[in-house]
């Protein structure tokens, strides 16, 4: 009887659905940060073929974070997944500043896109442990975000000890409940 | 698995013969001797002769497509041709197709063989057809071979039609056709309408090899223009189960020599119910084809019919398997730093399919644990007795599963207990969920990465699709081609040795497989910088740096 009152009351409190498209450049990190998000753990990934997705709950919010791989030839399979999608997390790699040119034209590609309008952007400025990482004031430049309509937030942070995952997860969570 | 099938006419004798090869080589080898084969043609009469690869596929679609097309020739011809004229026997033909691939033999091949006919069999069945219709022609074989490596022989023999099998074989230089042709005659026949007594009984053979099946009713049109032949109709061979009546074997034939897509893995599993009511393990034919698509039918029947089929399309699918942490990936403790001595040589067959796709955490269990055993367990190797299956294992010994399984369906808490059954699951990108159930672990594996590739390749199929609007640089692919095969030491990753690597570190200038991609990732962008050969834009600066390093100087260095 317990049992059952139980799942009803988990039934009742069941929380809010939240489509998350989890995008970037090739080894930016997102794996990693999707299972250290869902394992608490660090996993040693081999690059993406496809995706990985995965349910986190989070503020009684369940996030079905969707990793897509990040391989230029097959950017062009990310709008198969844009369709519903809450919100977007883009990471990028903050040790590798030479690319962030081109993360800048994906990412450009993301936000102009019709399905994907009413969505928040999370940007994950990842591997900060790293020597050659660059700060989010330079990121937000160099990715011209500022001048974005869009609600969009930087979150420096660091996969593997999850330094600001959750913050960032916070700010979303914000958004996706407004 | 070698089978002979072939068709009786009811009045006298076979029409048609089909040996079918599934590949044969050491392990698998014939039931039935190669003797009792060629007897058997003699022995029957009259009988077109077809040998053929079902695995491979593509002669198995064209014999059928051929066979079809003949017994509809053949009933046209019925009608135009009546008694008076004259009907020589049948000419042989042989195409064969002999490829090979990762060491098996799929040697397939075509041919028919004309065997005379007694002029005074009744036919005892309503419908009929008519037999070869082909002109008079000298009483010698002729046989052209034309061999994989492009010479052309031509032979002619003064024995007519007695045993030409034998000349085929005779004809036959290349080994996997010996294998071939050694296979067994099984089991079935079938019954089909007879034909109308022939006239004439002298036939040339024609024997023409190939090296492609694309166009097996061009070939034939070919043969029939030579100045020794010319024929119309061709007795078919069918293959399908026996005692199955004429309308039924009609509508299979067409339905395969049509092209249905050709199957790589098939078998039975148990799949979940998605009703949210009746959570059932319901058993299912599941066959995964070659233009990734996974088919599955509540029966082998309904398979073979065609009918009640479902199907999903592998192309933006990912596989899971529960309780497990995503393929290829492992938990690291601290802060990640893996070193390739986990890279065995075990991973050699896998290594392209096992790309880091699948997962469902067990959050139940306690990490340490797992990072204790993941720490002792190569990538590949051990990847089918993950650490949280042996956890699982250990708890319920004796479990049977299914059992187990239907007293917990529907409760959604146990969900993530049930990692001990051989599960794994497709998930869609709209979320959209499959699960099955194999019987073991190794069916488990085999359907997973049989299952990847495919979502793998029409992955690849999609992006080379969507890059024709900025057309790939061709240079570019032979220069990639060339960094793969030519510079050297390129013909193994640089760090376990596992061959035909893919992918790339731009600036060290060498080539590693995926697994160990992962690891060069893991260092840092200002390490390693890692692109894939496949799946990158390779722009002329980073292809010049591959070009000049390589495998064999990367390891004098570092």
């Amino acid at each position: 009887m317990g049992l059952l009152i139980s799942r009803f009351l988990a039934l009742v409190q069941s929380s809010q659905p939240c489509r998350v498209l989890m995008l970037g450049l090739d080894n930016a990190g997102k794996t990693t940060v999707l299972y250290k998000l869902k394992l608490g753990e660090v996993v040693s990934t081999i690059p993406t073929i496809g995706f990985n997705v995965e349910t986190v709950e989070y503020k009684n919010i369940s996030f079905t974070v969707w990793d897509v791989g990040g391989q230029e030839k097959i950017r062009p399979l990310w709008r198969h997944y844009y369709q519903n999608t809450s919100a977007i997390i883009f990471v990028v790699d903050s040790n590798d500043p030479v690319r962030l040119a081109e993360a800048r034209e994906e990412l450009h590609y993301l936000v102009n896109s019709e399905d994907l309008r009413d969505c928040p952007l999370l940007v994950l400025a990842n591997k900060q442990d790293l020597p050659n990482a660059v700060t989010i004031n330079k990121m937000s430049d160099e990715l011209q975000l500022r001048d974005q309509a869009k609600n969009w937030y930087v979150q420096a942070t660091n996969a593997i000890t999850s330094e600001g995952l959750y913050e960032g997860l916070d700010w979303l969570a914000r958004e996706v409940a407004k | 698995m070698p089978v002979t099938m072939r068709m009786r006419l009811p009045s006298f004798l076979m029409t048609g013969r089909v040996n079918i090869m599934d590949g044969i080589n050491g392990n698998s080898t014939c039931v039935i001797e190669e003797g009792r084969v060629q007897k058997l043609t003699p022995d029957l009469k009259r009988c077109s002769y077809y040998e053929s690869c079902s695995p491979y596929g593509l002669s198995v679609e064209s014999v059928l497509h051929n066979a079809c097309s003949k017994i509809v020739a053949q009933r046209l011809s019925e009608q135009g041709l009546t008694s008076s004229n004259p009907r020589p026997g049948t000419p042989a033909q042989l195409l064969r197709y002999p490829t090979s691939n990762n060491g098996h033999t799929h040697a397939s091949s075509f041919s028919t063989i004309p065997q005379n006919l007694p002029n005074n069999q009744k036919s005892s069945t309503g419908s009929q057809v008519t037999p070869p219709v082909t002109s008079n022609s000298p009483s010698h074989m002729c046989t052209t071979t034309l061999s994989k490596e492009g010479t052309l022989c031509a032979s002619q023999s003064g024995s007519g039609t007695e045993l030409p099998v034998i000349d085929h074989t005779d004809s036959i230089n290349d080994k996997s056709f010996k294998q071939l042709s050694s296979s067994g005659p099984s089991t079935t026949s079938l019954f089909m309408p007879p034909p109308p007594p022939p006239k004439t009984t002298t036939t040339p053979a024609i024997t023409n090899e190939i090296d492609a099946i694309q166009q097996p009713q061009k070939k034939i049109s070919n043969s029939s223009s030579t100045p020794t032949t010319s024929r119309k109709i061709r007795r078919i061979s069918i293959f399908t189960p026996s005692k199955k009546n004429d309308e039924k074997v009609k509508r299979k034939n067409s339905e395969l020599g049509s092209g249905r897509a050709i199957p790589i893995k098939q078998g039975y599993l148990y799949k979940k119910s998605n009703k949210t009511l009746n959570k059932e393990w319901k058993k299912k034919y599941v066959t995964l084809c070659n233009n990734g698509k996974l088919w599955y039918h509540s029966s082998l029947n309904d398979y073979m019919e065609d009918i009640h089929g479902k199907d999903i399309s592998l192309q933006y699918t990912t596989v899971k398997v529960p309780g497990m942490h995503p393929r290829g990936t492992k938990i690291v403790p601290g802060s990640g730093g893996s070193t390739p001595e986990h890279l065995t040589g075990n991973m050699n067959g896998i290594n392209l399919a096992n790309r880091g796709l699948a997962p469902i955490p067990n959050m139940g269990r306690s990490s340490s644990d797992k990072a204790l055993l993941a720490s002792c367990e190569s990538l590949q190797g051990y990847s089918g007795v993950n650490s949280s299956s042996i956890k699982s294992k250990i708890e319920t010994p004796n479990a049977k599963k299914r059992h187990r399984r239907r007293k917990s369906s529907g409760n959604k808490s146990e969900e993530c207990e049930d990692s001990d059954g051989y599960e794994f699951s497709i998930v869609s990108l709209v979320n959209k969920q499959w699960h099955f159930e194999a019987g073991n672990q190794e069916e488990r594996e085999e359907w997973i990465t049989a299952i990847e590739k495919q979502t793998l390749s029409s992955l690849l199929g999609n992006e080379s699709n969507k890059s024709k609007d900025k057309p790939e640089n061709p240079i570019n692919t032979q220069i990639i081609s060339t960094i793969k095969n030519q510079v050297p030491g390129n013909l193994h990753c640089i760090d376990c040795s596992a061959p035909n690597p893919e992918w790339a570190s731009i600036n060290l200038g060498i080539l590693m497989c995926i697994e160990c991609s992962g690891i060069h990732r893991n260092l840092g962008s200002h390490v390693s910088k890692v692109r894939s050969l496949d799946l990158d834009e390779w722009p002329p600066g980073p292809l010049s740096v591959m070009m000049a390093l390589g495998n064999e100087t990367g390891n004098s260095i570092w």
